[in-house]
């Protein structure tokens, strides 16, 4: 484990109301510029794990340090941008001012303007839209221009394309991966969807549940960035296929 | 503006209504007077008139800002101020609950005719709906806003002003709809108590002289001033949320 990793998780554990054991034992540590994700089934603490390493939970024993410092500490310096399940708009707020809120509260002097990063997120003609004028998909890289725009070394996403249509989904998980490579920027993934995982992620942390504890990392051996053509190679669906028996064979253990 | 035309149809078949129900109910015009006759009186006394309407005005608009002022500090007081709402709640539940002719009563007993009761009434009447959708509407904001603002390091004041205010802004808006009416109804309500001035009094003055014709020329300005207070509230909050009325794309 490097001391001088973006996030260094080292015997995490957390509790909620001192029963409900969400997270144990979780020790990961992700590189600078590493583009790391979480799968594993729904209650296995993902969300905990991405909301502590956020500063919006504090873990009940273990460590955690974001860049050599506190999570808390990271926020404070604008380090840290999370993009949640549920778009973070203000509706009264057109696409251009929810993105520059970012910019307003933590007065951070970006390389990319607000047009210019909206323009690249595909949203140039819907600046002055509100969120209720734009569709699932628009309002979801809004979510995500707003998580990036004042340029945090820490990208946090939360299943940001949950509610989307599988090609919608893919689209925008082929847009992150092309800007987080180009802006060198760590990032942590939460997704259900394997597919996704191996897409984007250059390590995947494999989650059991009850308590959440982390059962497997798995390198993805696929060099960055990767083609579309990837998706129906033999290496990539066989990696698929072997990552998803393993989640079944979690879940199916769970059961028992 | 298509909401407003309707309220021009009633000021064109009010009369109409009015002057056929006169004529029908052959009721004597000290009690039903017909709409010519309190027309007559609305142009021939409308300096007087347009005093008393001056004064209940003052009274109603004044004490609905008091009721404003303490309405927002209170609901923002209830946010940031740990169990200070439990402390609160049972004295705004038992004052409601008073019956304003016992307040009044009370009130005019130890303050005299002053501006002082009339205002404590107007904003009796008026401070609970907006200290009810107040509430409400501060803690409207959805919390993945709030996780935003926090991993953004934002201070308490900047949560505040671009999350919180904006997403309570509809619910205190519709709260003028109920309330700002009301404050000409407590106004009218105060001075039929105790005043020398105000469209209250002229009520009361007009009851003892049995002065129908003045009555119902009385009724038909605070109708009308409600109507126009609530059309303004309308006007602004159509103003305000604007941007609600575009077209989504979904």
């Amino acid at each position: 484990m490097s001391p001088g990793g973006a996030v260094v998780a080292s015997q995490l554990s957390k509790s909620f109301d001192g029963t409900v054991e969400a997270l144990r034992d979780i020790n990961l540590s992700i590189d600078s510029g590493e583009f790391v994700a979480l799968i594993g089934p729904s209650g296995c603490g993902k969300t905990t794990l991405l909301r502590i390493f956020a500063g919006l939970e504090t873990p009940t024993d273990g460590k955690v340090q974001v860049f050599g410092v506190s999570p808390e500490e990271a926020c404070r310096g604008a380090q840290v941008g999370v993009a949640f399940q549920q778009p973070a708009l203000v509706d009264s707020r057109s696409a251009r001012r929810n993105v520059a809120l970012s910019l307003e509260v933590t007065g951070a002097q970006p390389q990319r303007s607000v047009e210019e990063i909206l323009e690249q997120f595909g949203l140039g003609e819907f600046m002055d839209a509100y969120p209720h004028e734009l569709s699932g998909g628009m309002r979801q890289r809004a979510n995500i221009a707003c998580a990036l725009v004042h340029d945090p070394s820490l990208v946090l996403l939360d299943e940001p394309f949950g509610a989307l249509d599988e090609l919608t989904r893919e689209l925008l998980g082929e847009w992150l991966s092309s800007i987080l490579q180009e802006s060198k920027q760590t990032a942590v993934l939460i997704t259900h969807s394997v597919d996704e995982a191996v897409m984007l992620a250059d390590r995947i942390a494999l989650l059991s549940p009850r308590p959440g504890r982390i059962s497997e990392i798995i390198n993805i051996p696929f060099a960055q960035p990767r083609s579309r053509k990837l998706r129906s190679e033999k290496d990539f669906l066989e990696l698929v296929a072997e990552i998803r028996s393993k989640l079944y064979e979690i879940t199916e253990g769970m059961a028992k | 503006m298509r909401e407003f035309k309707s309220y021009l149809l009633v000021l064109v078949s009010l009369p109409i209504v009015w002057f056929v129900a006169t004529a029908l109910s052959q009721l004597p015009s000290s009690i039903l007077p017909p709409p010519q006759m309190v027309a007559e009186l609305l142009w021939e006394e409308r300096t007087s008139l347009f005093g008393h309407t001056v004064a209940t005005l003052k009274v109603a608009i004044l004490g609905y800002i008091i009721s404003n002022l303490l309405a927002v500090s209170l609901a923002v007081s209830f946010l940031y101020v740990r169990g200070l709402e439990h402390f609160i709640t049972p004295w705004t539940v038992i004052i409601r609950n008073i019956p304003y002719v016992a307040i009044a009563s009370i009130l005019i007993v130890t303050m005299g005719d002053t501006i002082g009761p009339k205002l404590i009434i107007v904003v009796l009447v008026t401070f609970f709906p907006l200290l009810a959708n107040l509430k409400k509407g501060l803690r409207a904001t959805p919390d993945v806003l709030l996780d935003r603002m926090r991993t953004l390091n934002a201070s308490r004041w900047q949560v505040f002003l671009k999350v919180r205010w904006p997403s309570a802004l509809p619910f205190y808006m519709a709260a003028h709809e109920i309330a700002f009416t009301g404050s000409i109804i407590g106004a009218i309500i105060a001075e039929w108590f105790f005043a020398s001035e105000g469209l209250g009094y002229l009520i009361v003055q007009s009851t003892t002289e049995y002065r129908a014709d003045r009555l119902y020329a009385v009724a038909l300005i605070a109708s009308l001033l409600s109507v126009v207070f609530y059309i303004g509230i309308r006007v602004a909050d159509q103003r305000i949320f604007r941007w609600k009325t575009d077209h989504s794309l979904d």
